[in-house]
């Protein structure tokens, strides 16, 4: 489960700065920048959340699906 | 009376009324009716979309699609609602094997810096003086993907859907001669050379339940995204349950090709010389080439950056593949790949990102639509 370490970071600090950004109505270099900014840390947020299940749900997949052992 | 007759004819004809913004409209419509058949770019619906354009800019045709009572008036809604391209991402879905994403999900990462050319465009675009809206429907056809240019477009800036689409499509074509220059200036001979190791198979249950999960989840995250990617993953769902074939099959094939008729027809009709004939029509080309290669730009960067990550074990060439395109970006990844190492073979690879790429772009798309949209 060490591989989804950055979707965790990635899901968490988007949340964090999603609460506190609020979109400009005219957009000059700065806002552009902040705007771009904030989208791309929102679609990585996003596609960071699909690999998190993704690897959860393949992880207890796989659990169940391991052969038991027997005599 | 006959002359009389015949003069009236000739008068009420469109001969009479044909000014040289609509004749050079007409040769733009003859142009890409060449790329599409003679060049084979995007045929399917660059050839609707050349048409379209013909067809709007023959004077009193009425076949514009802002000509209210016009037939492409009405069949413009399925546009205008966003109906078309999320039928066309129903289709996308049954065709689309996310087998290679799901057994290596970090590959969702490169399909999410490729979309960094989308937001690279829209701020060079809101510098050019466009509104965020006109920006951001601009930036989308960085994504390189048809469908959502246009979903994005007719709900933000509908007078730029002629350009948008036409850039979008052409460039989407020309992806075999945009990314491979791109990617080799960004990566080293060794890079490019990396052989990766076979991803895991994908069992059933999680080929079925991955459409779901992604379901709930984005729309949750993003209401916006919504038709998109609810509709996408309608069509993998149909494909990978195993019990709705002939679903999946009309998804896939007959009512994507009726959608894509109408789809490309109305779309290359918004394109009437008033408005396409002006200098923002330059600028929205120019600036979707510049999408298309940032976007390449950031998938090949953070393909380095995991390369450095896995110690090798990554090639970077994957990364340019996220930006959606399925699945021609990864075959370029592909044939970059066997270049450098005749050995390689990537596109098993490159498929994880190329369709990462496509729920990336329509993720963006959402995030814009949420923004700006009224």
């Amino acid at each position: 489960m060490n591989i989804s370490g950055p979707a965790w970071l990635t899901v968490l600090v988007t949340w964090v700065t999603g609460l506190t950004y609020q979109v400009p109505q005219k957009l000059d270099l700065g806002d552009s920048l902040a705007v771009t900014a904030f989208s791309l840390l929102l679609v990585f947020a996003a596609l960071a959340s699909i690999w998190l299940v993704i690897a959860i749900l393949g992880r207890v997949l796989r659990q169940f699906q391991k052969p038991k052992g027997g005599a | 009376m006959f002359t009389h007759a015949l003069e009236r004819i000739v008068q009420d004809s469109g001969f009479a009324t044909l000014d040289w913004r609509s004749a050079i409209m007409l040769v733009v419509a003859g142009i890409l009716i060449y790329f599409a058949i003679a060049k084979k770019f995007e045929p399917l619906l660059l050839l609707p979309i050349a048409f379209g354009i013909l067809l709007a800019n023959l004077p009193f045709s009425t076949m514009g699609s802002y000509d209210e009572g016009g037939l492409f008036y009405y069949l413009y809604m399925g546009v205008k609602l966003g109906i078309y391209p999320s039928l066309i991402f129903m289709g996308v879905g049954a065709m689309t094997d996310f087998g290679p994403l799901i057994s290596r999900p970090s590959s969702l990462m490169l399909g999410a810096a490729a979309q960094f050319g989308i937001f690279f465009a829209f701020t060079v675009a809101n510098l050019l003086g466009f509104t965020p809206q006109e920006a951001s429907s601009i930036g989308i056809i960085g994504g390189a993907d048809g469908p959502t240019a246009i979903f994005t477009t007719a709900r933000l800036a509908p007078h730029l859907l002629g350009p948008i689409a036409i850039a979008a499509y052409s460039y989407m074509a020309l992806i075999p001669m945009i990314q491979p220059p791109i990617m080799r200036a960004l990566t080293t001979k060794k890079e490019r050379e990396v052989v990766m190791t076979m991803p895991r198979q994908v069992s059933k249950l999680e080929r079925i339940l991955f459409p779901i999960i992604v379901t709930v989840f984005v729309v949750l995250l993003l209401p916006s995204t919504a038709p998109l990617i609810g509709m996408l993953m309608l069509g993998n769902l149909f494909r990978e349950s195993g019990v709705v074939e002939r679903l999946s099959d009309t998804a896939q094939n007959a009512l994507m090709n009726i959608v894509t008729i109408f789809l490309g027809l109305t779309v290359g009709a918004t394109a009437k010389a008033d408005t396409f004939l002006a200098v923002e029509t330059l600028q929205v080309i120019a600036l979707g080439l510049v999408a298309f290669a940032f976007g390449t730009v950031g998938g090949v960067l953070l393909g380095k950056l995991m390369y450095v990550l896995t110690k090798g074990k990554v090639n970077p060439l994957i990364g340019s593949a996220g930006v959606s395109a399925v699945p021609m970006a990864a075959r370029v990844s592909q044939i970059e790949g066997q270049k450098a190492n005749p050995g390689n073979f990537l596109l098993m690879h490159a498929m994880g990102p190329n369709v990462a790429g496509v729920i990336g772009s329509a993720v963006a798309a959402g995030i814009l639509i949420a923004l700006f949209g009224s």
